[in-house]
């Protein structure tokens, strides 16, 4: 029966239902099988593409490092005999990590004296390596933090030009329409706090092929995997963390974009040096290009209707766990918070955009102590409506 | 990655001394006459002078005191390299702890800073060793590195004040802001 959910899956054709009963199902095995068939790779091939190699493993060690001897500093300081302290543990890609000239989510999230971070986040990680690494496991087991914050999956669409395999020119058949769980997400979505371009997003939707659809399920389940097994012990059912809450976060909108954006504003020189040198291009606007989609208005369509949805997969995934027991799981919605001059390169905020959303997840972990009262909806906190709160 | 900073840090550390000991040695005990490091700033004429008289004055080492001075520009190369990296190591490292977003991009404006401070200072290098040639000292024929050496003051000093302004100013606690704002009753009706 599972293996033949798992086809449905890969098939864009699996219930609503099917899938929610598919989800505390599947074990390791079955997430790399279904991995294997999405990228048409064995699974070392795949671990060596989704490998961080380099000079960038280099500089993201380095801030890791940095961040935790500043944890160690903190914890030796009594830090835990305060119990408006909290401990957390990040883990995540170059949101949680940038390693070079922008100060990210992270950084800014670690300034809060009532905050130790430990962070595992590295630029360019996939999700796929966070789970099959399972190093958060072992540092979940050892600091027992109060927080855990995940930030993963834009390397697993865009790395390696990936995004060109799941996207499609329109041939008259909308993968969106056949997935009912991807319709389900978007009717549920709450739109009062973010803008949502309903036509963007349909039009969107028509570039996306089955593989996106199969990626996004694909998310959810590794995702849930990942949260049982924090949040219920996995099969066991046990928690080793009674108390711990997940924070988990899905991005903006980016532009694909070549631009190198040279400009006259001396303090932003970051951007063109950033764009010339890492990788600027060749995550969205090439692979776009490589499927045809050439008009940057479709492009920005495509990742519009992209990002909207991995947003409501993020926040559908956590709803799961919150159903029985609330303030479980909650997102930090960015979307719609770096908008279209706020970028560093086509996947990074500038670093304003990011100290917002790291001012954000202080927020959210503080308002634990009002049960999450000041949320903006149910178990999400929009950046954008939680800035203008606080202004 | 904590071993390679140490290293560095020892790097800097060692060619600052060996820079000092060089400038005492020639200036403080055999009594070299001038400013070494004044030499830019110099109208060219008298500039042009001072190194003719150091191509005349023999040193202990061995060799003129221009020799020396020369053979101090080229290390001056390495102390260019350990500078610059130890502005834009230590910027670095402040931002993470720098949490008003102005002072957070000022620090981030102080790589390229440190950067142009460099080239500044590898120019004004190359221009001296030119001016003290051989066949140049003494020839009426000197370059005055002035530009390029202000520019190096102005560009490292900027650096080395956003530096120390954002350490000795950023908040010793600080938290972000995490209560929203009450708005005020509204007022009677008259």
């Amino acid at each position: 029966m599972k293996q033949d959910l798992i086809n449905k899956l890969l098939d864009n054709n699996i219930s609503i239902a099917e899938l929610a009963t598919l989800c505390p199902l599947v074990n390791e095995t079955d997430l790399a099988d279904i991995l294997q068939r999405i990228y048409d790779l064995n699974e070392r091939d795949i671990l060596s593409l989704a490998a961080l190699t380099g000079l960038m493993a280099l500089f993201d060690n380095n801030k890791n490092n940095r961040r935790n001897a500043r944890f160690t500093k903190k914890i030796q300081k009594g830090f835990r005999d305060n119990s408006l302290n909290k401990i957390v543990l990040a883990e995540g890609d170059s949101w949680f990590n940038y390693p070079v000239v922008l100060t990210d989510v992270i950084d800014a999230l670690s300034m809060d004296e009532n905050l130790a971070v430990f962070s595992l986040a590295k630029g360019g990680d996939w999700l796929l390596n966070m789970l099959t690494g399972r190093k958060y496991v072992e540092e979940l087991s050892v600091l027992h933090p109060d927080f855990f914050l995940i930030s993963g999956g834009g390397n697993d669409i865009v790395g390696a030009r990936r995004l060109a395999a799941i996207v499609k020119p329109p041939d008259g058949e909308n993968e969106y329409e056949k997935n009912l769980w991807a319709n389900a997400l978007c009717d549920k979505a709450d739109k009062t706090f973010t803008e949502f371009k309903e036509d963007d997003f349909l039009e969107g939707t028509t570039y996306l092929s089955k593989d996106f659809f199969a990626l996004l399920m694909f998310f959810h389940l590794q995702f849930y995997f990942m949260m049982n097994g924090i949040l219920n012990g996995g099969h066991s059912g046990v928690t080793k963390f009674p108390g711990i809450t997940i924070l988990t976060q899905g991005y903006d909108y980016p532009i694909p974009s070549t631009n190198k954006n040279f400009g006259w504003n001396p303090f932003k020189w970051y951007i063109p040096f950033v764009r010339l040198l890492l990788g600027h291009g060749t995550w969205l606007k090439i692979p776009l290009e490589i499927r045809g989609i050439y008009k940057p208005e479709k492009q920005r369509k495509v990742m519009y209707a992209m990002i909207f949805l991995f947003n409501e997969m993020m926040i559908q995934t956590g709803a799961y766990f919150n159903k029985t027991t609330r303030g479980r799981v909650f997102h930090i919605d960015s979307r719609g918070s770096v908008g279209e001059n706020g970028w560093t390169d086509e996947l990074h905020a500038q670093p304003p955009h990011f100290i917002n959303t790291g001012k954000v997840f202080a927020y959210c972990i503080r308002d634990a102590e009002d049960q999450h009262k000041n949320a903006s909806y149910d178990h999400v906190y929009v950046v954008t409506d939680i800035l203008n709160k606080l202004k | 990655m904590k071993l390679v900073h140490t290293l560095a840090w020892l790097f800097f550390i060692g060619v600052l001394a060996f820079d000092i000991g060089q400038y005492l040695d020639l200036v403080v005990a055999q009594r070299i006459p001038g400013n070494l490091f004044g030499l830019p700033f110099l109208p060219p004429t008298e500039a042009a002078h001072r190194l003719c008289i150091w191509s005349n004055i023999v040193v202990r080492q061995g060799g003129t005191a221009l020799d020396q001075v020369r053979l101090n520009t080229r290390w001056d190369f390495l102390f260019i390299v350990g500078y610059v990296t130890v502005l834009i190591n230590l910027s670095y490292a402040q931002m993470q702890n720098e949490s008003r977003s102005w002072a957070n991009t000022l620090l981030r404006f102080n790589f390229p800073l440190a950067i142009f401070a460099g080239l500044c200072d590898v120019t004004e290098n190359f221009i001296l060793l030119r001016d003290m040639l051989p066949y140049i000292v003494c020839k009426d024929n000197y370059i005055s590195p002035y530009y390029f050496s202000s520019l190096k003051f102005i560009f490292g000093g900027a650096a080395v004040i956003i530096l120390l302004f954002s350490v000795t100013s950023a908040p010793k606690s600080f938290q972000w802001k995490t209560r929203i704002p009450v708005p005020p009753p509204p007022s009677p009706k008259q």
